[in-house]
């Protein structure tokens, strides 16, 4: 008789081939990474474990490019959250030709650094503040923000709306009790992809700098991991990674604790 | 029992360790290479089918004139003579000596540049040498100028410049199109056909098959094509860069010199259709020259290096221990700098890659054990992290490396050690910077040359050498880096008083100095037209003073009564040196053998007449500039220094007066406090 | 008032677009002057364009496929599985996603040169299939389907893959035009992967070649970039109109 597996262990299955292929391609090399950072150097391998964290957490260029992401994450992704809502906002609601200029956002998205860049730096000669680049950041992230939350706030069903009205809901009690609490998850899933793309503005930044060596207000951790790597020292580097993984689990968990306290 | 299987093992020990200080015989033997010479001049010549050679010489006797006149039209009297010269010579009188011929038994054929209908054309001729007879087979109404020429299977074939080629097609690593084409004349059958004409850069015959070498949008190619069937095979992709000369010399092997390849073009390289490995065959002569020829297991062809005392002779010289040479096994080296600098393969397949830093990096970090050697420079910005991360396999114990080490100046030898006492690294080559100056001149013109002159002293002599009309030139970029190094040699800010001085110095009496001013009609432009001029025709003897630094040019100087060395001026005394050298991957796959070759590279350095590495030439006895040279070597410092990135922009804006000098030495320090302390 | 906001909205969206316009602007200047001379230097003369251009377009499309197939399944295994550490899982999907690229690039190398992929298409496209940013995100659309749906599909058959094929997808397919545009787009920037893993100039992608167009004859660099903006904007506008008609996205939990 043909045993047949049980639904809850089929569902499990489906997980497998992304586990797999994400323990090879992805959990392997953190594995490798936190290896690297417990040792005194790739080649005579002795376990030195704490030592170097200590030295990478005491090391003032460290800091220094710590800051500068914390600060970019701190005050561009607010912005860009703020930006992004406020135009959804009138895209979804507003008169028709506006939604038409949703195209207009999300042209960024797909423009090559390279390019983009050599506008960047003719527009913006002045390097005093990093200004520039945080422009450059949110210019280049509104277009998957827009897309994501007027996503959201278009699939609430017109009569959700109808009904609440009928009921006697005024306008602002409508916003605060049907629009936020069903456009809050997309808000904060839109918050955390703005946080991993603050860090994938590096190439920008080092093609607008054109340096390894970026004037102070700009150092970021990416610039830290890269020089390091230049210079063969694959220890700051793998430590400076696995403080910036820690960094980042303490932003997922505070963002996951917000929201779950937020639905009470 | 168990004492006779100790010593059983005990022995087997010794005999195994003592069978690696020899090296693996075929080595050696492929760095032994036989050669004859014709002891006269020779133009062109070619191997007949008994593997012997015949040549096309000037007549040098009384009996044959150089050159005469008939009719009033100057002729050619050329000799066609044999290697073993066994038989009678023959007289060619031709109007131009032909630098090509093919010779099939009895038979030359040549090329002959003539004018026919108003235009210039060639000829191919056939010369018997029987009844000393001569006739016109053909006229190629498309080609100027013959490169190349070889007969196979009743077929001429011919390397030639086609005008209407020059400069098609696509261009791309080094390589331009200069026109030629490769065309055939069928000797039976009285046609002339083009084989080739997209980008035919070289050909060579093995019986008869032609490889040609060739270029095409997507880089550098072999394709064969079979002269009995008319056949072409598939394009096969390699990438040899723009080369000299070509021959084949097996069915898969052949042999090329290009400049590229060459380290002090002292080799021609063995390669392989089929197989990756490389093989340096230690023959010097080729030079720039265009024609080998190959049969037998001897390579033939005219000596073409400039120094040479055989000039213009033709060499035979045997390489048929090379083609016992196993090209699949070979040695990958990993380099940052252009692989003309790679030593020589001395007898193993040595394969080099030139790599950017990111690669490079990655190359190391990863461990990769595809590559068996790295070569890199104090220059390159890693050096410093690399030297004491432990990355490299130790060479202290491998033979002659020691001895190689002892004899080397200290600081190289300091350099070479780090701080555990392991040597990580055998150093290759050195530059080391010198002022080269022409005594008598600049004692004529009351310049004060000595081994202390201060630098203000140095620009002043510039502006008063100028002034005299002498032919002299210092690049106002390079001298200030030098500058800049040796002030880096001894700090690690440039927050400092001293820098702030050494700054305005380059600036007011550098770049805003007269005598670095090039602009149109000045006296230093002058200076550098007449120095430009000098370098080109090789009148080492009119330059007053420069800066030089590479092994090269001190020997050049070196035979010249009235030249003397001195340290470049600057303010610290020491003279900034970038040393190269070579590091073994402890990971490599053929780690052994990269140790043995490491181990011949140690003696060949040790030994070679020209290594500036070494303290103990014999060389440094003969003469007082080579004991100059020894001092300013001496005084010498390897400084594995920030990379020019750090300061270089900042620098330039501040020469360019866009930036004060506060703002110079602010941005300037960040860059490098934060490179040091990262 | 409403006019105002638009007035006001229309110059933001000027803004923005500006750059682009820029970029499309100077793609057609050739000292100072209109010319097509760029592109012309662009399409006849560099040879290595249209192989970097198809191999983006391949990557990218082989990659969104792929991974389709991929998270589909393990998004599903997240809404309807029941076991614990579900949680911590997706936070630890998360956490991967939010690696930056020079953490795990060194490592990757390794582990792609023990598995001899250096210089082959696969080094580039299997670590990018089980990128975990396309399993978050559609994880969070998955969160919406109609249980009851399922329901009535698992009375019918008991194969997951029916019940994936004919219950979930019609429900999520707004969702997955979405995850194709991102991961497409996503794939379509790479730049520092093909200039490691790829050695042969014949397999590297059109960022590369952006990023050192500066070595090519001509103006080269702003048609280019013309040309890269072009296939994702396509799939754009494609997909736009299936995108109006909306998406829900779920909790984070």
């Amino acid at each position: 008789m043909k045993k047949h597996l049980k639904w809850n262990t089929k569902c499990k299955l489906c997980f497998l081939p992304s586990l797999i292929g994400t323990a090879v391609f992805f959990v392997v090399p953190y594995m490798r990474v936190l290896y690297y950072s417990l040792i005194d150097n790739q080649f005579r391998r002795n376990f030195v474990w704490f030592d170097n964290y200590i030295k990478t957490l005491t090391n003032k260029y460290f800091l220094l490019s710590l800051k500068n992401s914390l600060l970019l994450i701190a005050i561009a992704v607010p912005i860009l959250m703020v930006l992004a809502l406020v135009i959804s906002l009138a895209l979804s609601y507003g008169i028709k030709w506006v939604r038409k200029t949703r195209f207009a956002f999300v042209l960024p998205m797909v423009i090559p650094t390279a390019s983009i860049v050599l506008i960047w730096r003719s527009v913006f000669a002045d390097s005093s503040t990093a200004l520039p680049i945080y422009l450059l950041f949110i210019w280049k992230n509104i277009g998957i923000c827009i897309v994501l939350l007027t996503a959201a706030f278009t699939s609430i069903e017109g009569s959700v709306f109808e009904a609440a009205r009928l009921d006697g809901a005024n306008s602002l009690i409508l916003h605060t009790k049907i629009t936020i609490p069903m456009v809050a998850p997309t808000v904060f899933f839109t918050a955390l992809l703005s946080i991993v793309n603050s860090f994938k503005i590096f190439k920008e930044s080092y093609l607008f700098y054109g340096t390894n060596y970026p004037p102070d207000h700009s150092y970021t951790l990416q610039y830290y991991m890269n020089n390091n790597f230049l210079k063969l020292d694959y220890q700051s580097l793998a430590t400076s990674a696995v403080l910036t993984s820690i960094l980042v689990f303490g932003i997922v968990m505070s963002g996951i604790f917000i929201q779950r306290r937020f639905d009470r | 029992m168990k004492k006779g299987i100790l010593l059983l093992a005990a022995a087997l020990v010794l005999i195994c360790g003592c069978e690696r200080n020899e090296l693996p015989p075929d080595i050696a033997e492929t760095n032994k290479i036989e050669r004859v010479f014709s002891d006269e001049d020779v133009i062109a010549f070619d191997f007949d089918e008994n593997g012997k050679v015949r040549y096309l010489t000037f007549g040098k006797t009384s009996e044959f004139e150089e050159y005469s006149f008939s009719d009033g039209e100057p002729i050619y009297r050329l000799r066609l003579s044999a290697e073993d010269k066994s038989e009678d010579p023959c007289v060619l009188d031709e109007e131009n000596g032909p630098a090509n011929m093919c010779a099939d038994g009895d038979i030359v054929y040549y090329p002959s540049y003539i004018r026919e209908d108003h235009a210039e054309s060639v000829a191919l001729l056939r010369y018997s040498l029987k009844d000393h007879t001569k006739e016109k087979l053909h006229t190629y109404r498309n080609i100027t100028l013959v490169k190349k020429m070889i007969l196979a299977d009743n077929k001429i074939f011919m390397l030639a410049l086609d005008p209407a080629n020059f400069g098609v097609g696509e261009t791309g690593n080094g390589y331009y199109n200069s026109g030629e084409i490769l065309t055939c004349f069928d000797l039976a059958e009285n046609t002339e056909s083009v084989i080739w004409d997209k980008g035919a850069v070289e050909f060579g015959v093995w019986e008869s098959t032609l490889v040609i070498y060739a270029h095409d949008a997507d880089g550098y190619f072999f394709v064969t094509y079979d002269a009995a069937t008319g056949d072409y095979s598939e394009k096969k992709r390699d990438d040899l860069g723009m080369i000299f000369s070509f021959a084949m010399c097996g069915e898969d092997r052949y042999v090329y010199s290009a400049v590229e390849n060459s380290y002090n073009n002292s080799c021609v390289t063995m390669g392989s259709l089929t197989e990756k490995g490389r093989l340096d065959i230690p023959i010097s002569e080729v030079g720039a020259g265009g024609n080998i020829k190959f049969s037998n297991g001897r390579l033939c062809f005219i000596d073409a290096a400039p120094q040479s005392a055989t000039f213009g002779q033709l060499i035979i010289a045997d390489i048929s221990a090379a083609l016992n040479a196993d090209l699949s096994k070979f040695l990958s080296l990993a380099s940052t700098e252009i692989l003309s600098l790679v030593p020589g393969s001395l007898g193993f397949s040595l394969v080099a890659e030139q790599l950017e830093p990111e690669e490079f990096a990655l190359a190391l970090l990863s461990q990769d054990s595809d590559r068996d050697l790295f070569l890199f420079t104090s220059q390159d910005g890693f050096s410093q992290n690399a030297k004491n991360k432990g990355s490299f396999y130790p060479l202290n114990d491998i033979d002659g490396v020691e001895e190689y080490l002892n004899d080397c100046f200290p600081f190289i030898r300091d350099a070479m050690t780090d701080e555990n006492g392991n040597v990580w690294a055998l150093p290759v080559s050195l530059r080391v910077n010198a002022l080269c100056y022409d005594s008598e001149t600049s004692e004529q013109c009351g310049l004060n040359f000595s081994d202390n002159m201060q630098p203000d002293e140095f620009t002043e002599a510039l502006l008063k050498a100028q002034a005299s009309g002498l032919t002299c030139f210092i690049d106002p970029n390079y001298y200030s880096s030098l500058l800049i190094d040796g002030y880096l040699s001894r700090n690690t800010s440039f927050d400092t008083v001293s820098f702030r001085e050494l700054a305005e110095f380059i600036k007011t009496r550098i770049f805003k100095n007269e005598a670095f001013d090039m602009s149109g009609g000045s006296a230093a432009e002058a200076a550098f037209k007449r120095f430009g001029a000098a370098l080109a025709d090789g009148r080492l003897e009119d330059i007053a003073f420069e800066i030089i630094c590479y092994q090269s040019d001190f020997s050049r100087y070196s035979e010249f009564p009235y030249k003397k060395l001195a340290p470049v001026p600057g303010f610290y005394g020491n003279n900034s040196a970038v040393c190269t050298f070579i590091c073994v991957n402890p990971f490599a796959e053929n780690l052994q053998d990269a140790l043995d070759y490491i181990s011949l590279l140690a003696k060949t350095l040790h030994n070679d007449e020209e290594n500036l590495c070494v303290s103990e030439r014999s060389v440094y006895e003969t003469s007082e500039y080579y004991s100059e040279l020894k001092s300013v070597i001496n005084n010498g410092s390897i400084v594995f220094n920030c990379p020019n990135e750090v300061y270089a922009n900042a620098f330039y804006d501040y020469i360019g007066d866009k930036m004060t000098l506060d703002e110079f030495i602010a941005e300037a320090d960040r860059k490098l406090s934060a490179y040091l302390n990262e | 008032m409403r006019k105002i906001n638009a007035v006001f909205f229309a110059i933001l969206a000027l803004i923005f677009v500006l750059p682009v316009a820029a970029t499309m602007v100077f793609s057609f200047r050739v000292d100072g002057g209109f010319s097509l001379q760029g592109y012309a230097d662009l399409l006849f003369d560099c040879f290595v364009f249209y192989p970097m251009f198809w191999n983006s377009v391949l990557y990218a499309a082989a990659i969104t496929i792929v991974q389709l197939a991929v998270i589909v399944p393990c998004a599903f295994g997240f809404s309807q599985a029941k076991f614990r550490g579900k949680g911590a899982l997706f936070v630890f999907y998360i956490i991967l996603m939010m690696m930056p690229l020079q953490v795990t690039i060194l490592p990757n190398y390794i582990g792609l040169r023990d598995m001899g992929l250096i210089d082959t298409p696969w080094g580039i496209i299997l670590p990018m299939i089980f990128s975990p940013f396309g399993v978050v995100v559609m994880h969070q659309y998955m969160k919406n389907i109609v249980n009851s749906v399922i329901e009535a599909t698992r009375i019918e058959t008991n194969s997951i893959f029916r019940v994936i094929f004919t219950g979930v997808i019609p429900q999520i397919r707004i969702c997955i035009f979405a995850v194709v545009l991102f991961v497409f787009a996503d794939c379509w920037n790479m730049v520092e992967q093909p200039m490691l893993f790829l050695k042969n100039d014949g397999l590297k992608t059109l960022p590369v070649f952006i990023t050192n167009a500066q070595g090519y004859t001509g103006e080269v660099l702003f048609p280019a970039a013309v040309i890269f903006l072009i296939p994702v904007l396509i799939l754009y506008l494609f997909f736009n109109e299936n995108l109006e008609k909306g998406l829900t996205l779920g909790d984070l939990s």
